[in-house]
């Protein structure tokens, strides 16, 4: 009697701890999925999104009529809006951390770090810095350049949890240029990339 | 007229740039996060000009708590958290606590409207040229600063808030 008893027990305790594994490994398996997930969508002009290891980041390319709207709404003249378009390849940007837990840990970005590949090849970005000497060139004034450094976003950013950011993006590359950017940041000390394929600078 | 209405085209479509981004919108503000800022490091101290040409110093408020942000019309979390700052100044206004509104940048008039239109009653300051801005440690906007009564920065939070989150505002009173 107690044979017929404990080999039913034996294979429930088998079974519970076969599905109790397939269970982990699945969650184990989603929580990474979702880490890795982008949009189906992300070819081109797309929204780009990414959501994983502490950092958020949502960005999208900014069409001519947008720079040219939010740059004359700034006081800028065409001048400066065409070296933003021709020169630009601006996108809008949010990125953040993601955490919640006032415990949990701080995310840093350094623009530096990025990398982007057109055809293959490296590529530096222009970010914030690389802009006063092209102002300069164009007689641009304190006011417009004021604008344009809080518009755009950061270089270095540490963000707390919950901490965020909205800005914009120069690539420094042509209209319609197709590009990879490979996103760095670092969860205190550790290193963390993305690749977003297939991006594009606007053509119009 | 068209040119009227092309300004408030370009206005709008301004604004409807950095809006567009779906992650982030007013309904997600957090209702935490007054991130304890590392080594509490003095305020740096200001003069500027409030909407009524008339001088205000953070020094002048020496003893008192005071939250200080940083912020553009033009910015979208900005205009965002500035209904529940508005919400949060009618609950502090009398229990000795600050707020001053720095907007980065110049262009009075727009701030004018914005001020209008939002009902905003509390110190809005502005800081034309930047340097303000520039010499505390933040680096885009909205960034949103709680000062001790020591004159010391105890928190920092980077984008847009519910300020009139009793979580944050808990954590502005305790500084009394």
């Amino acid at each position: 009697m107690s044979k017929t008893l404990k080999l039913p027990t034996i294979r429930l305790a088998a079974n519970i701890s076969r599905f109790v594994t397939i269970v982990v490994a699945g969650i184990c398996g989603l929580v990474a999925g979702s880490v890795y997930a982008q949009d189906a969508n992300l070819e081109g002009l797309g929204v780009h999104r990414w959501n994983g290891y502490g950092l958020r980041i949502e960005t999208a390319a900014l069409s001519h009529d947008q720079v040219r709207g939010f740059f004359i709404g700034r006081g800028f003249d065409e001048v400066g809006v065409n070296a933003l378009i021709d020169e630009g390849c601006m996108f809008r940007s949010a990125i953040g951390n993601d955490a919640t837990d006032p415990d949990a840990l701080h995310v840093t970005i350094h623009q530096d770090e990025w990398r982007l590949f057109v055809d293959g090849e490296e590529q530096k970005m222009r970010t914030r810095a690389d802009w006063p000497p092209v102002w300069d060139r164009l007689g641009v004034d304190v006011e417009q350049r004021v604008a344009f450094k809080w518009a755009l976003f950061p270089e270095t950013q540490i963000f707390a949890p919950t901490d965020y950011n909205w800005g914009m993006i120069t690539f420094g590359l042509p209209p319609g240029t197709r590009f990879d950017l490979e996103l760095v940041w670092h969860e205190r000390e550790i290193k963390r990339t993305k690749r977003f394929q297939g991006m594009e600078c606007a053509k119009q | 007229m068209n040119a009227i209405l092309n300004k408030l085209a370009l206005a709008a479509l301004g604004i409807a740039v950095l809006m567009g981004s779906a992650s982030y919108t007013a309904a997600e503000l957090p209702k935490n996060g007054l991130n304890p800022m590392a080594g509490t490091p003095l305020a740096p101290d200001f003069s500027l000009k409030n909407l009524d040409g008339e001088v205000q110093s953070l020094s002048d408020f020496r003893g008192q708590v005071v939250i200080v942000n940083f912020w553009a019309t033009w910015c979208p979390p900005c205009r965002a958290e500035m209904p529940s700052m508005q919400h949060a100044w009618n609950k502090i206004k009398d229990d000795g606590v600050v707020m001053l509104a720095v907007h980065v940048g110049g262009n009075e008039d727009k701030v004018w409207s914005f001020v209008g239109e939002y009902a905003l009653d509390f110190p809005v300051l502005i800081d034309a040229d930047s340097k303000v801005a520039d010499a505390w440690p933040m680096e885009g906007l909205p960034t949103s600063f709680v000062v001790d009564p020591k004159g010391r920065i105890v928190y920092r939070a980077i984008g847009g808030r519910e300020w009139d989150d009793s979580e944050i505002l808990k954590s502005v009173y305790d500084l009394r």
